[in-house]
């Protein structure tokens, strides 16, 4: 009988934690898609504070900040970003194996870098994140997110030298096919990226 | 089972239950000035439960725990703070974060030091500024010389150095010295940078008060690291108008080779712009080079050899007549290092290098011909220790040893003879880096040298100190003993002298913000011991002492700004003012390479349009004095001021290729670097002089450089 009842008191424990992790994810996504950057990111990290094993709180406190930082201004906020993205990645790294959703992560890292100060460190990363997609490319190749952001930074390199757009546009759209396949249970398994890419397919047949 | 039934559900309510027991935590968080910190994440260790801090630091949020739980408080450069207590005593908390030590965000120790790295904020040049600096044609040399503190000396090519000659700087690759850092040449062509500035990833160049783990020079030290690892699988190629180039890389998993070859040949190039001097032989010269890279489980492995031949014939007026000189010249050099970790934050280094260097030189003149053949075999071992105690402490330690041996055949149809020796120095060092706090540096360094040839020993102390003012303002110190073996021209006649000694005291002020850099430095420099001989030049019958010293004083500027787009400049100046006594000096002067103003003003502007990026570089600098012996006094005359304007072009055809113009002088500028008199007087009982010019007013430079590689984003901007 006790074992029954602390059998039962620990799934309902779990259930209640279980839920609460779904509760701050949802509620840090929410708060994520109003707009509210800090406070997203300041939930994402008291889930990844708490959730050992899991890599996934980590990459979206990573993600909160690196999408951010592609539009700040302010050199200091965007410091601390870069620098919140960094850590996060490397803690998301701690917990789990390399892969494609982080190696894009990364390159994102680098790419904002990049558009901050394209004089020096367009030469600098330029070649270190065509590596990354490469390594993430074989890693999975049926990843919409890597094929999609691997086109899309080719393309800023297309548009510069003002080479054929082709077939990098064909890229996106294969990747948009990939986007409409692409299946993964766990929850809050990242998921996004197909409206970027059919907004970037819209400008590229342009 | 009913009544279990019940049981469990009534406890599963008993949880429900407590839990909506609601506490509420608030509180405010401030720096240790007092100063709100917005933006701080706050919550229960274990749980999602917290807030984030507004702009007033100000948080609250509530909780359903109860008990003894730990408040978590943290926020990026601060140290997180955790506090336990009971939940319900987690109200209007006065929390005070203290500030992270950060290494990069601290006072920088940079008096006397200019750093072209990729990742320091105190660098003050990229890498890529080295080659795409107008007016340096990929010479890292030139580039140096934009920096203040160096005298661009034309006719001579090498590194001058805050009144020091070019015999004072000592160049060393990956922590290892290189004993021929520049081309072989002979009196007023200059001479060129032997390395190419693609194999680094990073230089740092130090007009004085360096570090205790290099010594054997009196002036400045150029330290240059090779990349740690190749880029990707690729071949180069390079057309240009001096000659021919290819490169090949080749990556595996742990390891990387590259290979490069060149042929360089200057007679196309002389016999279409008129020359002010005469080449019988144009300047020829095959050279190739291998990189080695190995990464091992805890430590890396770099190997570096190069091998190059080259050779000219040049008709050269001396003294009021002229002479022919042929030279052939053979180099070869080979530098290994090793690092690896040995875990607890300790560091070992380990690393070999040497250099073979063979002269082959025929003088043809009037009163008959010369043949000098001259062999240098140069060894540098050195081995290091580092440790990081902690963020604070870091403690180096090493031993090295130079070799070197020398050896010359002089014939002439009067005399032969045989100088050579051979010279050991032994050194140990030890330098301990301590932040007293983010705002107060220290580096202390002593150095212990023996110098088996002469038979010396001796101590050489290094101090520096930084203190950071503000957010963008720092000041810092140097001082130091320098002391250095006297050069083979002396060594090879007489051992029986001591090393030449220098004091630098130095003070430098920095202010950084965002990518404006203002770096402003005075220093006083005085030289102790310098070698003198008697006679019109070296030979083997002068007299040789150490009887000469002198001093240096001066101010340098520096100042570049990222501030416009597109756009990147800089701009540096320095003032110097200095005397010896050296050399066959009658009294102390002011040496012919030292011009009192110097001034340089760089810019690089991208047009995107044309998909290039277009260079100017001014060099301006004051007269230079020359020996008149028309006149009594000895030193006292002065050339006219030098100025170049030089522009560059690099157009990007597409991803691969590149097309490179470069032009020196643009405006033809007829610059004179000084004066030769003949060596007796004429019928009138005059000296009469020669003006020491450039080869050649302008130069001209067209390349075309194509990358082959699997990965289309790559090019070779970076290689310009």
């Amino acid at each position: 009988m006790k074992t029954i009842i602390i059998l039962f008191l620990l799934t309902v424990s779990e259930v209640i934690s279980a839920q609460n992790y779904e509760e701050a994810m949802q509620k840090a996504m929410q708060t994520w898609q109003e707009g509210n950057v800090e406070t997203a990111s300041a939930i994402f990290e008291r889930v990844a504070a708490v959730e050992q094993e899991n890599w996934l709180p980590d990459y979206y406190l990573g993600l909160v900040n690196t999408t951010a930082a592609f539009s700040t201004k302010d050199k200091k906020v965007l410091e601390v970003q870069l620098k919140k993205a960094e850590t996060a990645l490397q803690s998301a790294l701690l917990k789990t194996e390399e892969n494609a959703e982080l190696l894009v992560l990364e390159a994102l890292i680098y790419t904002v870098k990049i558009t901050q100060n394209p004089m020096v460190n367009g030469q600098k990363y330029m070649p270190k994140v065509s590596e990354i997609y490469a390594k993430a490319e074989k890693l999975e190749p049926k990843n919409p997110r890597v094929k999609f952001e691997k086109a899309q930074f080719e393309l800023g390199g297309a548009k510069f030298f003002g080479s054929d757009l082709t077939p990098i546009c064909k890229e996106i759209e294969a990747s948009i096919v990939l986007f409409d396949e692409f299946e993964n249970d766990t929850p809050f398994y990242p998921n996004w990226g197909k409206d970027q890419a059919v907004e970037a397919l819209k400008s590229c047949k342009n | 089972m009913n009544f279990s039934y019940s049981l469990l559900f009534f406890v599963v309510l008993f949880i429900g239950k407590s839990s909506f027991a609601q506490q509420e935590i608030s509180g405010l968080v401030t720096d240790k000035k007092k100063q709100p910190i917005s933006g701080a994440n706050i919550y229960l260790k274990g749980t999602y439960d917290g807030a984030i801090s507004d702009e007033n630091g100000h948080f609250n949020f509530t909780s359903e725990k109860t008990g003894t739980q730990t408040l978590v408080i943290s926020f990026l450069s601060f140290e997180t703070k955790e506090i336990s207590g009971e939940i319900n005593s987690f109200k209007n908390l006065q929390i005070q974060l203290s500030e992270k030590f950060d290494a990069l965000e601290a006072v920088v120790i940079n008096a006397g030091n200019f750093e072209a790295g990729t990742t320091s904020e105190a660098s003050v040049l990229k890498p890529l500024d080295i080659v795409t600096t107008a007016g340096s044609v990929g010479n890292i040399i030139t580039a140096l010389e934009t920096l203040p503190g160096t005298q661009s000396v034309g006719e001579d090519g090498r590194l001058f150095v805050r009144g020091g000659d070019a015999s004072e700087t000592q160049t060393f690759v990956d922590g290892l010295r290189v004993g021929q850092p520049y081309n072989a040449s002979v009196r007023n062509i200059p001479s060129r940078g032997r390395f190419s500035p693609y194999l680094f990833k990073g230089m740092s160049f130090s007009t004085g008060g360096y570090s205790a783990e290099y010594g054997n020079a009196l002036s400045s030290v150029l330290v240059m690291d090779t990349q740690d690892e190749a880029e990707e699988d690729n071949t180069e190629l390079s057309f240009m108008s001096l000659g021919l180039g290819i490169g090949k890389t080749k990556n595996w998993e742990k390891s990387s080779i590259t290979l490069n070859a060149s042929y360089a040949n200057l007679g196309p190039y002389q016999s279409l712009i008129d020359q002010n001097i005469t080449f019988h032989k144009p300047f020829q010269s095959i050279a190739g080079e291998a990189v080695f890279r190995n990464q091992f489980e805890n430590g890396l492995l770099k190997v570096y050899t190069a091998y190059d031949h080259s050779s000219f014939n040049v008709e050269q007026p001396i003294y009021g007549s002229t002479q022919t000189v042929d030279l052939k010249n053979n180099n070869f050099y080979m530098n290994s290092s090793y690092v690896h970790s040995l875990g607890n934050k300790w560091h070992l280094f380990g690393g070999i290098s040497y250099g073979n260097s063979k002269n082959d030189i025929n003088l043809f003149a009037e009163e008959g011909e010369e043949m000098i053949d001259d062999t240098e075999n140069s060894f540098h071992l050195k081995t290091k220790l580092s440790k990081r105690f902690t963020d604070k402490i870091k403690l180096n330690f090493g031993a090295e040893y130079f070799n070197t041996n020398f050896k010359q055949s002089y014939q002439s149809e009067a005399i032969e003879f045989k100088p050579n020796y051979t010279s050991g120095l032994f050194s140990v060092f030890t330098e301990t880096n301590i932040f007293f706090s983010q705002n107060l540096a220290a580096k202390v360094g002593l150095r212990a040298t023996q110098d088996a040839l002469l038979d010396e020993v001796f101590v050489s102390p290094r101090l520096s100190l930084a203190y950071k003012i503000d957010e963008n303002q720092q000041i810092s110190t140097a001082f130091g003993n320098f002391r250095q073996q006297p050069t083979q021209d002396y060594l090879k006649f007489d051992q029986d002298l001591i090393q030449q000694k220098a004091t630098h005291y130095i003070l430098n002020y920095q202010y950084s913000k965002a990518s404006t850099t203002l770096k402003a430095e005075a220093y006083f420099k005085e030289y102790r011991d310098l070698l003198t001989y008697t006679g019109d030049e070296i030979t083997y019958d002068s007299n040789f002492a150490n009887n000469g010293s002198g001093y240096a004083k001066g101010i340098d500027i520096f100042w570049r700004d990222g501030h416009f787009k597109n756009l990147d400049y800089w701009i540096s100046y320095s003032f110097i003012d200095s005397e010896r006594k050296y050399q066959n000096y009658p009294e102390q002067v002011t040496p012919n390479f030292i011009a009192n103003h110097n001034l340089s003003v760089v810019s690089k502007y991208w047009i995107q349009s044309l998909r290039s990026q277009a260079g100017l570089t001014y060099n301006f600098n004051s007269g230079r004095p020359y020996n008149n012996p028309n006149s009594s006094q000895f030193m006292a005359s002065k050339s006219k001021s030098y100025h170049s304007l030089n522009f560059n072009w690099a157009y990007l055809l597409n991803k691969q290729q590149i097309l490179f113009v470069s032009v020196s002088n643009v405006l033809g500028t007829q610059n004179i670097f000084g004066y030769e008199y003949s060596n007796t007087p004429n019928a009138a009982g005059n000296y009469t002089a020669r003006a020491i010019r450039p080869a050649a007013d302008r130069f001209f430079f067209v390349g075309f450089f194509w990358t082959i590689s699997d990965n289309k984003n790559r090019n070779q901007l970076d290689q310009l």
